[in-house]
């Protein structure tokens, strides 16, 4: 008698084959059959692989070459579950004699593949798949089409069973799709991804924007895009107001309030209270985002395009970018630091956004450089670096290169020599740090990176701006790395 | 076979009218979560009730453009000491601001019962019923400007907005070393 797997304990290469063998066969099965067969497939792949999907998602970032690989290979499951329950649904509603509730059955499968997928994409640092938006697109159309996107299901997400619209999974999948392009790493996305699960009671789409009211909006018959804030002509023709989720993460943080870990279930439910708090962080700033997309659009300068797979001049840790990225000596040159550290190569830029941008790090290298590091790059001869810090790190597709994500936190920094208390001598002493002039024109949203040895709440630092010497007080710690505080400040002119 | 017995959990309702858990591992989420929600808050418990401090971080929230947490840390501080007044005016401030008529009404029945003589009482009334009315123009923020908490932490914004235009100045072509 042969022995049970253990739990957990499974052969990448038998799912792998079981699900080959249902994709061959699958054309044959009547189309319930087929259904049935593919959310078997679904459920017996979600619980043989929880316990390593939990173990990857607790770590966060994927920075082994062996996590990456297990990440792909979730990925790629995924991704072919989905093609297969997609696939199914044509044939559904081709198939007269297959009764309504099927048919929402066969939609509802295959949209929440179209999130699993997107999600694990994201995971593994796939880039996404304009087909598979177009499947989502379509298999919702199809639904709306037949009148069936209303009907309510019972389905089963990880071990929990959830009372859900066709509707309401396609704005789930249509959220992930926009939350997975941002800089969310994989845990908080997962947390995230349970949060919606449990607000699906708020995911519907209305037919006209609701008035006054921040919206997103959809064209469903633009694969091109997902949910986007929406604007007068933009031809979107659905649309998700934004206050309901507003209201929902209102319900969520009242839970934490109440001691309770929101929604109490799922893979998330285990992480570090501050990855639950990122993750309201990062809606909040989302939120904000979409309120004000408008206006922004409105005011949204020239961008400045860099050219991508060049050589920039990278800096690491606050002590070298005072040193050397400010530097005259340096100015007109790509030449980076990084000696201290090991880094031996030629750092190239990979892409660039407004908010970020992407190096291409030898794996050697990226393994020196740790999340949350300060870096200045230079990504043109006699410009000034812009400063950001360190947010991912995940193994290119290339052997032996890795892609390291960097949130800019200012293109114009300006190096400041600074006079901080002593508080053993009581007597004013040099030092140095870096001030980052904010978007308020009240000038409260500026900051000060100093040291992490320098940073004492509420004590003062002097420097001189021009002729006129300032006391900064700092303040709240804005954000934090190995070594370096961003902090607040208040600002009086020294007697 | 009898149901199984469910105890309830222990909680007492705060001054918003919302539990406030009793039970420890319910708590202690409860104040691991204010401490990674804000930082700096190793003790949660005494910063909450240091009012300055509270009006401090609310202020730099509300500059870093989250003036939803700016609300959320008032309002938890409110519900661990009830007593302190000017985060009171602040909440009803930002609610005055929001034109928010329904949470405006029912902070002000919440600060009636809690401060039931209090000079700010008449002002409060005049500010509802203006809310109220229908069709009244935008808010104007020059009404609460005193509840601020940069008014009342008596804040220098002169010296703050020359700082920053001496610095956005330098910003345009940063000196070199």
């Amino acid at each position: 008698m042969s022995t049970p797997p253990k739990p957990g304990s499974f052969d990448r290469g038998d799912i792998t084959g079981r699900h080959r063998a249902l994709d061959k066969s699958i054309a044959a099965f009547k189309p319930r059959d087929a259904i049935n067969s593919v959310g078997q497939a679904l459920r017996g792949f979600e619980d043989q692989t929880r316990p390593e999907r939990e173990q990857l998602l607790k770590m966060g970032l994927f920075q082994k070459r062996e996590e990456q690989a297990a990440a792909l290979w979730m990925a790629e499951r995924y991704e072919h579950l989905r093609a297969l329950a997609c696939a199914n649904v044509p044939r559904t509603f081709d198939d007269t004699t297959t009764a309504r509730d099927q048919r929402i059955q066969a939609c509802a499968l295959a949209i929440l593949l179209c999130g699993h997928a997107t999600k694990w994409g994201k995971f593994a640092g796939n880039r996404p798949q304009p087909a598979a938006r177009e499947w989502l697109h379509q298999i919702f159309r199809t639904a709306v089409a037949f009148g069936v996107d209303a009907g309510v299901i019972s389905q089963r997400i990880e071990d929990q069973q959830v009372d859900a619209t066709v509707e309401a999974l396609y704005v789930r999948a249509l959220l992930l799709d926009r939350f997975a392009s941002g800089n969310l790493p994989p845990n908080r996305l997962e947390i995230l991804d349970n949060w919606l699960v449990a607000w699906m009671g708020s995911l519907w789409l209305t037919r006209v924007p609701v008035a006054g009211e921040p919206t997103l909006g959809v064209n469903t018959a633009t694969p091109q895009r997902g949910l986007v804030p929406h604007s007068e002509g933009d031809g979107a023709h659905l649309f998700l107001s934004l206050r309901p989720l507003q209201r929902q993460l209102d319900r969520t943080i009242r839970a934490f309030h109440h001691g309770q870990i929101f929604p109490g279930w799922g893979i998330g439910n285990v992480a570090p209270m501050e990855e639950h708090v990122a993750v309201i962080d990062f809606l909040e700033r989302e939120f904000l985002l979409i309120e004000t997309a408008q206006q922004q659009r409105s005011q949204r300068g020239k961008r400045v395009s860099f050219g991508t797979n060049s050589v920039v001049g990278v800096f690491f840790g606050l002590d070298e970018i005072c040193r050397m990225a400010f530097s005259s000596e340096r100015f007109n040159t790509l030449s980076g630091g990084g000696s201290h550290l090991g880094i031996r190569n030629a750092i190239n830029l990979l892409d660039v956004s407004e908010g970020g941008l992407g190096l291409d790090m030898v794996e050697d290298d990226a393994r020196r450089v740790q999340v949350n590091e300060l870096v200045a790059i230079r990504l043109e001869k006699g410009r000034p670096c812009v400063l950001g810090v360190v947010v991912r790190k995940s193994p290119l597709q290339r052997p032996s290169a890795t892609l390291v994500g960097i949130k800019v936190l200012s293109k114009t920094p300006v190096y400041a020599a600074l006079e901080r208390v002593d508080e053993a001598t009581n007597s004013w002493q040099p030092g140095e740090g870096i001030l980052l002039s904010g978007v308020a024109a009240d000038g409260f949203s500026d900051s000060v990176v100093v040291s992490d040895k320098t940073y004492v709440a509420n004590s003062p630092l002097a420097v001189t701006m021009g002729a006129q010497v300032f006391e900064l007080y700092l303040r709240r710690i804005r954000q934090q790395g190995p070594g370096w505080r961003m902090a607040a400040f208040d600002a009086v002119q020294a007697q | 076979m009898k149901p199984p017995v469910r105890i309830p959990q222990r909680t007492r309702l705060s001054v918003f009218g919302t539990p406030w858990p009793l039970d420890p591992p319910l708590l202690r989420i409860r104040l691991r979560y204010i401490t990674a929600r804000f930082l700096q808050m190793p003790e949660p418990r005494m910063s909450l009730r240091n009012t300055e401090e509270i009006l401090r971080f609310a202020q730099q929230m509300m500059d870093d453009g989250t003036p939803r947490a700016a609300t959320e840390l008032v309002r938890l501080a409110i519900e661990e000491d009830p007593e302190q007044r000017p985060l009171w005016l602040l909440l009803l401030a930002r609610a005055f601001e929001d034109d928010n008529a329904g949470e405006f009404a029912e902070l002000a029945h919440a600060f009636g019962t809690q401060f039931p003589n209090d000079a700010a009482q008449s002002e409060v009334a005049a500010l509802g019923q203006w809310l109220t009315a229908p069709g009244h123009p935008a808010p104007d923020r020059a009404r609460t400007a005193a509840w601020s908490p940069a008014a009342l932490l008596g804040r220098d914004g002169r010296a703050q907005q020359d700082f920053h235009s001496r610095l956005a100045q330098l910003a345009q072509s940063p000196p070199l070393r």
